[in-house]
């Protein structure tokens, strides 16, 4: 089974980047011995002076590294501007996340249309630990739908 | 999710039930599951790809000879997000 369930990816946060994405493929090996894939959002070009987002994913990193929600939470690894025909983008360089739970659920539909108890309860305490590190710690609140969390 | 990420992995590999017990059967319906996902999503406004808008990339641009794109992840009115290589 080692072999099948290869690698399951998402990335992205919040309402700027809902697309699930899954992938098992002979490519795996060469990914994950690198260690070293990582989501590179790159901004529209008319909200990239606006720094705001990058301001806060600083915060959210740097504000409690102990905290245990730390590390629960998608964290900002480098950020940079880049010029382009269209102008200049900001480019956040992202961890790249596992898979949403409305795509883990699709994706075992087959087998049973609820996701096992060990992992409802797995996702629930792990989301109350990075939700109390960003209201404690970090002072940040989510605003948005709540939905996207799920997507 | 990372710690879901790993639960699930670790199912998959000791129980084999939250997953086909056929790798091609598992490999093929999450696949076309993840293709399904993104196809009933509309793709970024190809029309915002403009002045202002977003950036055009390519498979296989690099950004800061450090970032090297794999493949597109998803996107939203704001950004579009790629699945990097970080060489670095």
């Amino acid at each position: 089974m080692g072999h099948v369930f290869h690698r399951l990816a998402r990335a992205g946060l919040c309402v700027n980047s809902t697309s699930g994405y899954a992938l098992f493929d002979d490519r795996d090996e060469f990914f994950c011995s690198t260690n070293s894939r990582v989501a590179l959002k790159i901004l529209v070009a008319k909200y990239s002076a606006d720094l705001e987002e990058a301001a806060k994913l600083e915060a959210i990193r740097d504000c409690n590294p102990h905290h245990p929600g730390h590390a629960r939470v998608g964290q900002l690894l480098d950020y940079f501007e880049h010029q382009g025909p269209h102008g200049t983008h900001t480019c956040l360089v992202l961890e790249l996340l596992g898979p949403s739970v409305h795509l883990l659920q699709h994706a075992t539909a087959a087998h049973s249309p609820f996701l096992p108890m060990e992992v409802v309860k797995q996702i629930s305490r792990d989301m109350l630990i990075a939700i109390d590190y960003m209201h404690t710690s970090c002072r940040l609140i989510h605003t948005g739908k709540s939905i996207n969390i799920f997507q | 999710m990372r710690s879901l990420f790993r639960l699930t992995r670790r199912q998959a590999s000791t129980t084999g039930s939250f997953v086909s017990t056929s790798g091609t059967i598992a490999l093929t319906t999450i696949r076309s599951q993840a293709g399904t996902l993104q196809s009933r999503m509309a793709q970024e406004p190809l029309e915002e790809y403009k002045a202002g808008g977003y950036h055009s990339v390519k498979i296989g641009d690099r950004f800061q000879s450090r970032y090297s794109i794999i493949e597109k992840l998803g996107w939203g009115m704001y950004s579009t997000v790629w699945l990097a290589l970080d060489s670095a």
